[in-house]
């Protein structure tokens, strides 16, 4: 069996031959790692439910396909999305996890923004027809509708998209800025996911907003999204 | 040592990768300087520990993605009647989907034939990941002195 501290060169010349034989799939591949690592933390999302005793099931397909929703615009009709339920008692709750769907500002019914990952009411889009300057319609839910979002950011943590996050938080779940004394246990509390690992300084900072505020901020989720997911570890993730 | 690795690659990634091989490798340099000397003994083995780092790197910014693009199609697929993800105008199909496990497939035999544990690239902090090195080096010198 070969050995990296005695071998060295072997190993450094089979990487080489390894990566150009792969040359073109890792290269076409990695323009999209920002989707694929959305997709991990959708499936993350996705995850958590199941292992919170939610079923899971797939809407919306197009023909034979799910329909993945990467950008800000476009109808929600079209796009497929998973929806989660759970049984208590004779009630049962459904939600839906959906990508990219503009959400009603909390402050204001006339401002929206778009978090990546939203946990919303079942059948809640609506459609605007005076948002835009033209014929085209734009597609929201109303604030009240939505009950947790996670945004995904590709990007090592730095100061100001941890405190950036704060003003998004402020302006669809303002409530989670203030103590919450009773949370639920159903849903994620909302996250801030981001791929890259903190340095000592975005530590304290990430620190001291999850204990200031009811959010998680998750980093280093390339190493060790799998871990937070897992059965046991979602406990220890803030929930409402 | 990440250069091997980054050339083919979008900037932005290559950028971002770059940047956490460089800083991670400025703590290993720091813990093997001689100041500790749970790890002095590793100074020999540099450049091994930099390809480590760099793959390691390599494996979790990349094909750990790519591992997560099929994990989710998987899901899509056993879990309903679709048959592909589409993203945007690229079709994630069962074609593609191979591609990017064979890729992923062809790096993990590689690790295999060299016996580095993937579990090896699972670590928060450097000096986690230098404490896996050397217990994992200490391991292969006890088996080749046994053998």
């Amino acid at each position: 069996m070969a050995n990296p501290f005695k071998d060295i060169k072997e190993l450094t010349r089979d990487v080489e031959t390894y990566l150009r034989n792969n040359r073109s799939a890792i290269y076409n591949n990695s323009k999209r790692i920002s989707d694929f690592f959305e997709m991990a933390c959708y499936n993350n999302i996705v995850r958590f439910y199941e292992n919170n005793n939610f079923e899971v099931e797939i809407k919306n397909l197009q023909k034979t396909k799910f329909n993945y929703k990467c950008t800000t615009a476009g109808n929600p009709a079209k796009y497929s999305f998973f929806e989660v339920k759970k049984k208590v008692g004779s009630l049962e709750f459904v939600f839906e996890i959906r990508h990219n769907i503009n959400v009603q500002s909390y402050h204001n019914t006339d401002i929206f923004t778009t978090p990546d990952i939203c946990v919303i009411k079942p059948d809640s889009v609506l459609e605007s027809d005076d948002f835009y300057d033209s014929k085209m319609k734009y597609y929201y839910i109303e604030n009240k509708a939505l009950i947790s979002f996670c945004e995904v950011k590709n990007f090592n943590p730095y100061p100001e998209l941890l405190f950036n996050f704060i003003g998004v938080v402020n302006e669809l779940r303002p409530h989670l800025l203030r103590p919450v004394k009773n949370s639920g246990d159903s849903h994620i509390a909302t996250t801030l996911m981001i791929s890259g690992k903190s340095n000592k300084h975005a530590d304290r900072i990430i620190t001291n907003l999850q204990s200031r505020y009811h959010i998680n901020i998750l980093s280093d989720l390339f190493n060790i999204g799998g871990l937070t997911f897992g059965r046991h570890a979602i406990n220890r993730l803030k929930s409402v | 040592m990440i250069q091997l690795f980054t050339e083919n690659l979008p900037y932005k990634l290559s950028e971002q990768m770059t940047f956490e091989y460089n800083r991670r490798l400025s703590d290993v340099n720091f813990f093997i300087s001689g100041q500790y000397n749970y790890y002095a003994h590793l100074k020999n083995d540099i450049e091994t520990i930099q390809l480590l780092l760099a793959l390691s790197i390599f494996y979790k910014r990349v094909l750990s993605n790519f591992d997560s693009a099929t994990k989710f199609t998987s899901r899509v697929v056993f879990k309903s009647e679709a048959v592909s993800v589409q993203l945007g105008t690229y079709n994630l199909s069962p074609k593609e989907i191979f591609k990017l496990n064979k890729t992923v497939l062809t790096f993990k035999k590689l690790m295999e034939d060299y016996s580095i544990p993937l579990s090896l690239f699972e670590y928060l902090e450097t000096k986690e990941l230098l404490r896996k090195i050397k217990i994992y080096k200490d391991g292969l010198d006890r088996n080749n002195n046994n053998g």
